[in-house]
């Protein structure tokens, strides 16, 4: 029997290549910027090269068997967003490329210190209670307006972040937990007091959607939430109510709520207001539609004025996608949604391949928001959805949701490696 | 669980399918009709990242420029810039950021801007430098021939159109009211206020009555069917036909015993509407269509909405069916419902004065890549269609030769040249009238095809005496200057 390569060996492999291809990326938009080929994109390139594989010796070391696919997936798409970032913005890219190096700091602190998540399952009220009161503080005097959003937290002159990006992963957590010691209980005979945590988790999204004015971040949380009921008792019923409920609750905003209502009237129709609230929509759609099948190419795109400005608003964080579409075209736009799909694949993969029940939530839960965000937003840019102040994740300019979903990674190797670790355990003979 | 596990990635998977299939609607399939929207801000400044080419007539007069200014990204810009006032400027059209394009401006574009060898972002790189140029188009407008015709017309409401009959080149184009092309990249909506739709190039898109210069047309077909120039006619002072009956200008009596030339000499009605008569609707129809008429003339240098066919309309605009049934009579003479271009008759003039072939009409000397030899496209010289024998257009020569010298066109006479014209007057109703005059020059061995039209005349102006001026002195300039 041919000796199966080591998981380690192929992420070493895959993050050589990912190394080669940000490089390559980086060094074309630095081409078309300065207008000279230089070594100084290639010592970036390096440099971005050494972090992912620093890295990898830690995750070598902390947990071997993990799942070799996340790293590369992750680093390619954060390569991809410090490239988009030095694009549209050069200014933040040194801030951008900071936040990775605290990013993978954190990566490694966690699957070196959290050998075992099943820790996390002690805390789960406790996290729960943390997320919900940071997704909160946004919607009191602390909490700032951004794009009509309300989506951060900011102590002024010291930082400024978005809880969501950790909520989403606490929230996941606690249901993890939660599903896993009362997944029978609600799996049994039906009974009206199962559908108390479902109108909570109802009314909650709707809070949210008319606190924040935030689509996305209602639907992400809701649309978690039932997902993980679904997969834990096996209801279908479960996401189709609640689905159905959303929509109504949805519906039922818009017409109380005057905010969500203009949000959504843009959405339906941007050519209403086309140098004010359409006006965003419809610079990215007139960028995606200007890439055509193969783009512009990297740097070449009527992207940024001379005062600094982007020709989209805020093309570096909620519209990056857009630019990509742009300047690789719907080719290289599809393959970034492809790292997206295959990330949710391995994720869920990892699900699939655990024995116990929180492990199975709790990786499938994470896979399964990551997609959803990606969903709602990439949705939002191209008008499949009302648009949300979502991030794209790894990709868009800003630390709370690099680190959140480094974080998120970090947690799936720990999951991948104690699965794989418990499966050779039983394999092997007594 | 993993099952249900499988179906929600399913479910993802779906979600990521939905925005693939978006982002090939608004990428691929929608994106042509994005790019072209008018508020699309992003378009407007690719377009003004390319250098376009210069136009310039025949002669080298630059009648449409460039100027370098920086974008709001700090990019190279390029606008338009024509530094020639109103030479030319219905064929030259315009080229602005918010009313799109026309004239030669529009239909070659692609040239102008270079666009269809400019690979874009790769060839730009690999040039180390940003700005694509475009292609300099020449035209074949002379440019000294052009400012006289515009001079002759200004004021007055109409077109004069000179061509070369050997090749189709069209050496004046000239229509007014006029505009400044500038003035339309600066203040459009001044030009439509200005009224008298002075964007409207008369030479292409103007529809006039022929009058009498449709008699070329009428004594080709009777020539062709074998009517002697020498047959003679009974003369008087009406025809009769199924409606009113035709009479000639002025009450004039046709004397008995004419001649054929005669009655094209002085252009009597009571010939023309008996010689239409016996040669009927099917052939005369048939001849109008070997002159090109009930198409649109192919010029591709402009657009074909620009270029009107001319031919039989009814009051709804439309051309007339074949089996629709016409006064052949008035037909004959240019009236009924006959709309014409100045152009059309132009080429039926050329047609004559050369030996029968109608020239293929072009504005396009040629297109060059600049700072490259190679990838010059030069105009073709073609011809269209052939309208008649050799010996019918000898014969037809010979008569036109006569209305110069004697008949209605005098006015146009110029030392030592022999020219071969023919006048027109058609009646427009509320006493206004349209004078045309088309000639060509010299007779023996033409070099210049030119037809005059002028719209709102007063009663009282003939196409001898308002027309045939005009046409005499752009003719002098265009033969003085070979």
């Amino acid at each position: 029997m041919p000796r199966a390569r080591s998981p380690r060996a192929v992420e070493a492999i895959w993050l050589a290549i990912v190394g080669v291809a940000v490089t390559a990326g980086y060094g074309t938009v630095w081409l078309s910027r300065q207008k000279v080929a230089s070594w100084e994109a290639l010592g970036w390139g390096a440099a971005f090269l050494a972090l992912l594989l620093a890295a990898h010796l830690v995750v070598r070391r902390a947990v071997p068997l993990a799942d070799p696919w996340l790293l590369p997936l992750a680093g390619m798409l954060t390569g991809i967003g410090i490239m988009m970032t030095y694009r549209i913005r050069p200014d933040l890219a040194g801030k951008q490329t900071a936040w990775f190096v605290v990013a993978l700091v954190l990566l490694c602190a966690l699957v070196l210190l959290l050998r075992d998540h099943h820790s996390l399952e002690r805390y789960k009220y406790v996290i729960a209670a943390v997320s919900v009161l940071a997704l909160l503080l946004t919607i009191s005097p602390l909490g700032t307006t951004v794009n009509g959003s309300q989506l951060w937290i900011r102590i002024p002159g010291v930082i400024q972040i978005q809880p969501g990006e950790f909520a989403k992963i606490g929230i996941v957590v606690f249901l993890a937990a939660y599903l896993r010691e009362n997944r029978e209980l609600l799996a049994l005979r039906f009974s009206p007091k199962h559908l108390g945590p479902l109108l909570l988790f109802w009314l909650l999204s709707l809070a949210l959607l008319v606190a924040m004015n935030d689509f996305g971040t209602s639907l992400l949380f809701y649309g978690s939430f039932l997902l993980l009921v679904y997969v834990a008792t096996g209801r279908a019923w479960y996401p189709v109510v609640g689905g159905a409920a959303f929509a109504a609750g949805a519906v039922m905003v818009y017409r109380v709520a005057a905010h969500v209502r203009s949000r959504f009237d843009i959405w339906l129709d941007p050519w209403a207001d086309p140098s004010g609230r359409g006006y965003q929509p419809l610079q990215a759609l007139y960028s995606i539609a200007d890439g055509g099948l193969l783009g512009r190419g990297l740097g070449q795109g009527y992207v940024v004025l001379a005062n600094g400005n982007t020709v989209i608003p805020d093309a570096q964080t909620d519209f990056v996608f857009a630019v990509l579409a742009d300047e690789l075209g719907w080719v290289g736009a599809v393959g970034v949604l492809l790292l997206y799909v295959v990330f949710a694949w391995r994720g869920f993969a990892i699900a699939a391949g655990c024995r116990d029940g929180f492990s199975k939530l709790l990786a499938f839960g994470l896979s399964a928001v990551f997609a959803m965000q990606a969903i709602i937003i990439v949705g939002g840019v191209v008008r499949l959805l009302p648009l949300t102040g979502q991030t794209l994740p790894f990709v868009s300019y800003g630390g709370s949701s690099l680190l959140a979903n480094w974080l998120l990674v970090g947690l799936l190797l720990i999951v991948s490696h104690r699965g794989a670790a418990e499966r050779i355990r039983e394999a092997a003979p007594a | 669980m993993n099952r249900r596990i499988a179906r929600v990635f399913a479910a993802l998977g779906a979600g990521f399918a939905a925005i693939v299939i978006m982002l090939t609607w608004w990428q691929v399939v929608a994106a042509g009709e994005l790019r072209q929207k008018d508020a699309n801000n992003q378009t407007r400044y690719y377009e003004q990242r390319v250098a376009r080419g210069f136009v310039t007539t025949s002669d080298g007069v630059r009648i449409a420029s460039r100027v370098k200014h920086v974008g709001d990204n700090g990019d190279t810009l390029w606008s338009r810039l024509y530094p020639k006032g109103t030479l030319a400027a219905h064929v030259l059209g315009y080229d602005t950021p918010g009313h799109s394009r026309a004239g030669v401006e529009r239909a070659m574009n692609d040239s102008l801007t270079g666009s269809s060898r400019n690979l874009g972002a790769v060839v730009g790189l690999l040039d180390g430098d940003d700005t694509p140029v475009g292609d300099d188009v020449r035209l074949t407008i002379d440019s000294q021939a052009q400012q006289i015709a515009q001079d002759q017309l200004d004021g007055r409401k109409g077109a004069v159109v000179a061509l070369e009959p050997s090749t189709g080149r069209v050496l004046v184009s000239a229509s007014s009211p006029t505009f400044r092309n500038q003035q339309a990249i600066t203040d459009f909506d001044a030009i439509t206020r200005s009224g008298g739709s002075s964007l409207l190039n008369r030479v292409t898109q103007g529809a006039y009555p022929p009058g009498s210069t449709f008699k070329l047309v009428t004594a080709t077909a009777a020539l062709e069917d074998g009517v002697s120039p020498d047959r003679t006619f009974k003369g008087g002072t009406s025809f009769p036909t199924p409606g009113e009956d035709v009479h000639n200008y002025f009450g004039e009596v046709a004397p008995a015993g004419h001649t054929f030339a005669e009655a094209l000499t002085h252009s009597y009605n009571t010939t023309f509407a008996q010689l239409g008569t016996e040669l009927g609707d099917a052939k005369l129809r048939e001849q109008m269509e070997k002159f090109g008429f009930f198409q649109r003339p192919p010029l591709e240098a402009l657009p074909v909405d620009e270029v009107r066919a001319s031919g039989l309309y009814g009051t709804n605009g439309k051309q007339l069916a074949e089996s629709d049934a016409v006064d052949v009579a008035r037909v004959a003479i240019g009236q009924e419902r006959l709309l014409v271009t100045p152009l059309q008759m132009a080429l039926v003039t050329a047609a004559i004065a050369n030996g029968g072939d109608v020239p293929k009409p072009t504005l396009l000397d040629d297109v060059r890549r600049p700072g490259h030899g190679r990838g010059t496209r030069k105009g073709r010289h073609e011809t269209w269609s052939t309208a008649m024998s050799e010996q019918t257009a000898d014969e037809l020569t010979e008569m036109m030769e006569h209305v110069v010298e004697e008949g209605t066109g005098t006015a146009v006479q110029l030392p030592g040249i022999n020219i071969a014209g023919k006048t027109g007057t058609a009646d427009v109703g509320n006493g206004r009238l349209v004078a045309w005059f088309v000639a060509f020059a010299p007779a023996n061995n033409p070099r210049a095809a030119i037809a005059v039209a002028i719209e709102d005349v007063p009663s009282g102006g003939t196409g001898g005496t308002v027309a045939a001026p005009i046409a005499r002195d752009v003719l002098e300039s265009l033969l003085r200057a070979e």
